[in-house]
C-alpha cells in the first residue's frame, strides 16, 4: 500500500502522524472558503467534498481491496432515502438521520456478502445487479416511493444555510478521510493489501480473508450512506433519477482510478481533478462538454493508466540508489556468508 | 403463455446475436467492453442512413454498416484498448466507457439524438399463425437470419484460420503465442467480428423499434445478461442465453411490468451467484 | 524510469509551474467575479438551463430557438419601465439532472446575476430550480413542467406555469370520442409510471366516469420501457375495445402503434398521445397514423392574437424559415416566457425595475394574448386555459386537422378509425 510519500524507512506511527498533519492543513485550507466566494461557488464546493468522499470509499473495496464495486452508488442513494424518509414522513432531525443512513447501509452490506464469492468481473456485476434491484423496488415500493400515492420522489425541506450544509460536508469528509487513514494503516489495511495482490496466497498465509473483505464492504458502503442521507435535505428532491443516478457510481469510480486506486489522497486529488476538469468544461464548451470530458477519460487511460498520482509519482521519482543488496523474493532466503 | 414464449424467442434472436461479439471479446481479449452497445445503435443507425439517405436496399445497407461497425471496433483496438490492456483490467473498463462517451457524443453531433425507426418493405404477408400466436413475418425473417449469422458465425471460429487464433488466445494465450500467432491482430480480427456482428443486430433491430444513441447503455447490459445466462466462451450457450434472456425479458414485461426490471436483475444475481459460469460455460468465469 | 537529476529538477519544477499556472488561470476564470456582470449593465440579462445533451437534446433545442427566436423579433430591444433596454441570454446545459439545475440556477442568480429566469424542462429539474430561486426570492416563469407537484410546492409565490395542467391534457379528447355515435363504452389505457403521467390518467379516468365509458384495463409501463410488444399483446388478449389510450409522449406513439398494428389489434379510436405531431412520428408510422387522435397544446390553424404575430400560423412560418425546420408547439411556449416577461416589465418601476416582488405581482395580474394562447395565471402561478385542442389525422399521406371543440375544429373526425 502506498502513502503519497514513498519515504526511506518512516515507521507506521510517523505516518500517520504527517497524513493528520496533511488533513489539517486541508482542513484549514478548505474553511474560509464560504466567506471568499460566493453561493454558487459554496454549492460547487459541496459537490466537490461529495465526490472526495464518495471516491474515498469506493476506493476502499474498489482500490485497496481490488473489487470493483459498480453499483456502489446504491448506498448513496439509499443513504438519501432514508434520509429523505426519515424527514419528512417521520419529522426526524438530520443528524439522526445521517446515522441511521449509515446503519442501513452498513447492515444492507453485511447481506449482500454472499456476492464475495466471486471475483473480478462477476463481482462487478452483481454489485451492478443489486443497485438496478434497489433502484426498482425504491421506485415501486409505497413505502420508499413518496409521500402520497402517486408521488415519485420527496421534497426535503433544506434544514441548515448553504453554508450549514458546506461545513456539515467539510465535517463528515474530514472524519471520513482521518477514519480512512486509520484504516488504510491497520491491520485491515495491510490484509486488504495483501488479498489484493493474490488472494490465494494471503488466504493461506492464514489471512481471513472473507472477514476483511467484509469489514472494507460495510466500511466503503456506510460511508456514502451517512453522505447520501445528509445530501437529501441539501438537493432538496429525492428520487430514483435523482439520487440513483448510474453518474455518481461513475463518478466514485473515474475519480478514485483517475487519481490513483489504492492510495489515500488518490481519490481526493482525482475527485478535485474531475471536478475542476467537470466545472471548466460545462461552463465553457456548451455542447461538447460530454464530449471534452470522454476524450480526456480515453486520453488519461490511454496514457496515463495509473492514475495522476502514479503519473507525478513517476515524473518526480529519484533515480534509484544503488542497491547491491535486493530483498530476496518470496520464498527463497537470504543466507549471510 | 405460448404467445409470451414465441415473442420472446423472437426478440431472442437479436439479443443473442448482440451479445455474440461481447462474449467473443471478453474471452479472447479477456476485457469488458463498455462501448458494446454503442456498436450495436452505430450500426443500426447506420443502416437507417443508408437505407433511407443513401437510398440503399435494405439488405446492402445491412451488410454495409456491419462492415463499417467492425471496422470502427477494430480501429478503437488497435488505436487505444491494445495500449491501455497491458496494465490493470480495470482501466480498460474506464477507457471503454470514455469510448462509449466519445462515439455517443459525436454520433449525436452527427445524426441528433432523435430516435429513428426504418420501415422496410417486404413483398412478404403480414404473418401467420403457430397456434393462436400470430407471428408476423418480418419478426419471423429476422429471427431466422440470427440463427444463420450465429451459424456463419459459429463456422467462422471452428473451421477458419482465425477462428484457431481465436480459439487459441481464448484457451490457452502463452501457448497461442509460442506458436507464433499475432497475438495483436488477431485482437483486431476478434474486435472486428464483435463490432459487425453487433452492427448486424442493430440494424436488424431498428427494422422492428426505434434505435437512439442514448440507447447504448442497455445494449451492453443486455449483453451482459445473455452472456452471463448462456455462459462464457460457448457460442451455443450465447445463443441459448440470448433466447432464454428474450423470453425472460418478454414474460416479466408482460406479467410484472413495473417490477420487471428488479425481477430480471435478480435472476442475473442468482445466476452469478449460483450458477457464474453460466449454463455451458468453460469455467474461466472466475478469472480477476 | 530513472532520469538525470538535472533533469528531475527541471520535470519536478515544470509540474509545480504548470499547477501554479493553472491555478492561477483557474482563479481568474470562475472565482473573481466575471467581467461579464458589467457587460449586461443595460441590458436584461435572461438566464436559463436546458438539457442540451442528453436524451431531451432535441426538444432542449426547440425551448433554445424560442427564446432566440423571441430575441430576434424584438430586436434584441424591449421596453423596460418606459426606458429602452437591450437584451442578453445566458444558457447552461444542465443534462436534465436536478442537482445540476440546482447549481447552474445558483450560478445564474449569484454570479451571472441574471435579471428573469426561464424555467427548466422536466418535474424534478423545475422543482429543483424553483427551490434554489425560493430562497433568493426570484421568480420563474417555466413551461416545461405540467405536473401538479409545481403548483402544491413553488407554484404562485415563485413559480408561474404556462403549460396546462397535467390533468387537463386529454379531457377534451374524451369528450370529443363521447360525441360519437354509437357512442363509445370501452376504454384501455397505458400508463406510465410517473407522476405526470398519471395526472393525465386521472383526468381520463374523471372524464370517462362522466361520459359512461368503462374503463376496462390500465397497462401500467414503467418509465423507461422499450418494448411495447409486451403490452399489445396484453391489449390483444382484452378482446374488442373501443378506446385505446396512451397518454404519453412521441415514441411511444411510435412503438404502440407499430405492435398494435402488428399484432392486428383493431380499436375504434386511438388517442396517441400529446407529441403526435413531432415530424418523426410521421415519418416512422406512415400511413398508420392515419385516424390516430392527438391532443396538443398548440397548432398553427388556431386564432391567435400577439404583439408581434398577425398569427399562430405565421408565427410557424418565419420560425421554420429562420431556422430552417418546422417546430413542435414547444416554440410557441418558449417565445412564450420571455414575451410574458417583456408584458410584465412594461410597466415597471423605472428605479428598480427588476424588483423580484414587483415582478411578480405584475405576473400574477397580467393578462394578455399571445401566440400561445390568451395567458393569464390562477392563484397558483398556473396559465387559465380551457383545455387542449383535439386532433385527428387523415388520409393515406396523414396531415392533421383540429376536430374538438367545435369553435377549433377544422374536419368532422372519423371514427371509428381505418383499420390498420
Amino acid at each position: 500500500m502506498r502513502s503519497l510519500f514513498v519515504g526511506s524507512g518512516r515507521s507506521g506511527a510517523a505516518r500517520l502522524r504527517l497524513q493528520f498533519a496533511w488533513l489539517a492543513v486541508f482542513a484549514l485550507a478548505l474553511a474560509p472558503i464560504p466567506f471568499l466566494v460566493n453561493d454558487y461557488w459554496v454549492r460547487v464546493a459541496v459537490f466537490v467534498l461529495i465526490n472526495i468522499g464518495l471516491a474515498s470509499s469506493w476506493n476502499i473495496i474498489g482500490g485497496f481491496a481490488g473489487y470493483a464495486s459498480f453499483g456502489h452508488g446504491v448506498f448513496f442513494g439509499l443513504g438519501a432515502f432514508v434520509g429523505a424518509i426519515g424527514i419528512v414522513r417521520y419529522g426526524l432531525p438530520l443528524l439522526v438521520m445521517m446515522v441511521a443512513g449509515g446503519l442501513v447501509t452498513g447492515v444492507i452490506a453485511l447481506l449482500f456478502t454472499p456476492i464475495f464469492k466471486q471475483r473480478g468481473l462477476y463481482f462487478a456485476l452483481s454489485s451492478l445487479a443489486v443497485l438496478l434491484i434497489f433502484d426498482n423496488i425504491l421506485q415501486r415500493w409505497s413505502f420508499t416511493r413518496g409521500l402520497r400515492q402517486y408521488d415519485v420522489g420527496w421534497s426535503v425541506q433544506p434544514s441548515l444555510s448553504l453554508t450549514g450544509f458546506y461545513y456539515t460536508f467539510l465535517g463528515l469528509i474530514l472524519v471520513l478521510i482521518g477514519t480512512v487513514i486509520l484504516l488504510a494503516g491497520s491491520r485491515v489495511g495491510y490484509a486488504l493489501h495483501a488479498l489484493r495482490r493474490d488472494e490465494v496466497l494471503a488466504s493461506s498465509l492464514g489471512i481471513r480473508v472473507l472477514k476483511y473483505k467484509v469489514i472494507a464492504f460495510v466500511f466503503s458502503a456506510a460511508w456514502p450512506g451517512v453522505l447520501g442521507a445528509a445530501f437529501a435535505p441539501f438537493i432538496s428532491f429525492v428520487s430514483v433519477q435523482s439520487v440513483l443516478d448510474m453518474k455518481f457510481t461513475l463518478n466514485m469510480i473515474l475519480a478514485t482510478l483517475f487519481g490513483g486506486a489504492g492510495t489515500v489522497i488518490g481519490p481526493i486529488v482525482g475527485a478535485i481533478a474531475l471536478s475542476v476538469i467537470d466545472q471548466l468544461t460545462w461552463g465553457n464548451f456548451l455542447e461538447y462538454h460530454r464530449l471534452i470530458f470522454g476524450a480526456l477519460i480515453v486520453a488519461i487511460t490511454t496514457f496515463a493508466p495509473g492514475g495522476l498520482v502514479s503519473l507525478f509519482l513517476s515524473l518526480t521519482r529519484r533515480a534509484p540508489k544503488a542497491r547491491p543488496e535486493a530483498a530476496p523474493p518470496i520464498g527463497k532466503v537470504k543466507v549471510s556468508s | 403463455m405460448e404467445d409470451v414464449i414465441i415473442y420472446g424467442l423472437l426478440r431472442g434472436g437479436i439479443y443473442a446475436l448482440a451479445a455474440f461479439g461481447f462474449s467473443l471479446v471478453l474471452g479472447v481479449i479477456g476485457i469488458v467492453n463498455f462501448a458494446h452497445g454503442v456498436f450495436v445503435v452505430f450500426g443500426g443507425l447506420l443502416t437507417h442512413y443508408l437505407a433511407t439517405k443513401l437510398g440503399l436496399p435494405y439488405v446492402p445497407a445491412l451488410i454495409l454498416a456491419a462492415v463499417a461497425t467492425g471496422l470502427l471496433a477494430g480501429l478503437i483496438q488497435r488505436l487505444f484498448i491494445a495500449r491501455t490492456f497491458t496494465s490493470e483490467p480495470l482501466m480498460v473498463l474506464v477507457q471503454t466507457f470514455g469510448i462509449a462517451t466519445v462515439v455517443t457524443e459525436l454520433g449525436i453531433h452527427y445524426w441528433g439524438s432523435q430516435e429513428r425507426v426504418l420501415r422496410v418493405e417486404t413483398g412478404l404477408p403480414p404473418g401467420f399463425f403457430i397456434g393462436n400466436t400470430f407471428v408476423p413475418s418480418f419478426d419471423f425473417v429476422l429471427f431466422l437470419l440470427s440463427l444463420i449469422s450465429a451459424g456463419v458465425l459459429y463456422l467462422l471460429i471452428q473451421k477458419t484460420r482465425f477462428g484457431r487464433a481465436v480459439r487459441a488466445c481464448r484457451d490457452e494465450r502463452q501457448s497461442a503465442q509460442l506458436n507464433g500467432i499475432n497475438l495483436s491482430r488477431t485482437f483486431e480480427q476478434t474486435m472486428f467480428v464483435s463490432g459487425a456482428w453487433s452492427g448486424l443486430a442493430g440494424g436488424m433491430f431498428i427494422a422492428l423499434s426505434p434505435l437512439a444513441p442514448y440507447m447504448d447503455f442497455d445494449w451492453t447490459i443486455n449483453s451482459f445478461l445473455v452472456m452471463v445466462i448462456g455462459g462464457l466462451g460457448s457460442m451455443v450457450g450465447v445463443l441459448v442465453g440470448g433466447l432464454i434472456f428474450g423470453v425472460l425479458a418478454f414474460a416479466s414485461s408482460f406479467y410484472v411490468p413495473t417490477v420487471a426490471p428488479a425481477v430480471t436483475f435478480s435472476i442475473l444475481l442468482l445466476f452469478l451467484l449460483f450458477r457464474p459460469q453460466g449454463l455451458f460455460g468453460s469455467g474461466q468465469g472466475t478469472r480477476k | 524510469m530513472s532520469r538525470e537529476k538535472g533533469g528531475l529538477d527541471l520535470s519536478r519544477r515544470s509540474i509545480l509551474k504548470s499547477a501554479a499556472a493553472g491555478g492561477v488561470a483557474l482563479f481568474t476564470a470562475g472565482i473573481v467575479p466575471s467581467a461579464r456582470a458589467q457587460a449586461t449593465a443595460g441590458k436584461v440579462h435572461f438566464g436559463c438551463s436546458l438539457p442540451l445533451t442528453g436524451t431531451y437534446e432535441k426538444v432542449a433545442r426547440i425551448y433554445r430557438d424560442g427564446y432566440d427566436f423571441w430575441a430576434r423579433t424584438v430586436n434584441y430591444e424591449i421596453t423596460v419601465g418606459g426606458k429602452t433596454m437591450g437584451v442578453r441570454w445566458t444558457v447552461y446545459d444542465d443534462e436534465n439532472n436536478p442537482s445540476r439545475v440546482a447549481q447552474l440556477t445558483e450560478k445564474l442568480i449569484t454570479s451571472d446575476r441574471v435579471n428573469c429566469i426561464a424555467g427548466a424542462y422536466g418535474t424534478d429539474t423545475n422543482l429543483a430550480q424553483s427551490a434554489v430561486a425560493a430562497r433568493h426570492k426570484f421568480a420563474v416563469i417555466q413551461a416545461g413542467a405540467a405536473s401538479s407537484r409545481i403548483d402544491e410546492e413553488v407554484g404562485g409565490h415563485t413559480t408561474f406555469t404556462l403549460v396546462g395542467a397535467a390533468s387537463s391534457y386529454y379531457l377534451a379528447a374524451i369528450d370529443y370520442l363521447a360525441t360519437k355515435t354509437p357512442s363509445p363504452k370501452t376504454i384501455a389505457l397505458v400508463v406510465v409510471d410517473d407522476p405526470v403521467y398519471h395526472e393525465h390518467a386521472a383526468g381520463i379516468r374523471e372524464r370517462c366516469a362522466s361520459h359512461n365509458i368503462k374503463i376496462v384495463a390500465e397497462e401500467m409501463v414503467p418509465l423507461n420501457v422499450q418494448d411495447f410488444r409486451p403490452t399489445a399483446l396484453k391489449l390483444k388478449n382484452l378482446g374488442p375495445v373501443d378506446i385505446i389510450a396512451a397518454p404519453a409522449w412521441d415514441v411511444v406513439c411510435i412503438k404502440l402503434v407499430q405492435e398494435l398494428s402488428t399484432l392486428g389489434v383493431q380499436p375504434k379510436a386511438f388517442i396517441g398521445g400529446h407529441l403526435t405531431a413531432n415530424p418523426i412520428v410521421k415519418q416512422s408510422l406512415g400511413s398508420r397514423l392515419q385516424d390516430v387522435i392527438g391532443v396538443t397544446l398548440w397548432a398553427p390553424s388556431l386564432k391567435y392574437k400577439d404583439p408581434h404575430f398577425a398569427s399562430p400560423a405565421e408565427f410557424l412560418e418565419k420560425f421554420s424559415s429562420t431556422y430552417g425546420y418546422t417546430p413542435t408547439y414547444h416554440a410557441a411556449m418558449a417565445y412564450a416566457i420571455p414575451l410574458t416577461y417583456e408584458q410584465a416589465l412594461k410597466n415597471a418601476d423605472p428605479a428598480d425595475p427588476f424588483n423580484q416582488e414587483k415582478l411578480k405581482a405584475a405576473l400574477r395580474a397580467l393578462s394578455y394574448d399571445s401566440v400561445f394562447g390568451p395567458v393569464s395565471f390562477n392563484e397558483k402561478g398556473r396559465i387559465r386555459n380551457e383545455g387542449m385542442p383535439v386532433l385527428q389525422w387523415f388520409g393515406a399521406d396523414p396531415v392533421a386537422k383540429i376536430v374538438y371543440p367545435e369553435s377549433m375544429a377544422e374536419a368532422d373526425g372519423a371514427y371509428p378509425k381505418a383499420p390498420w
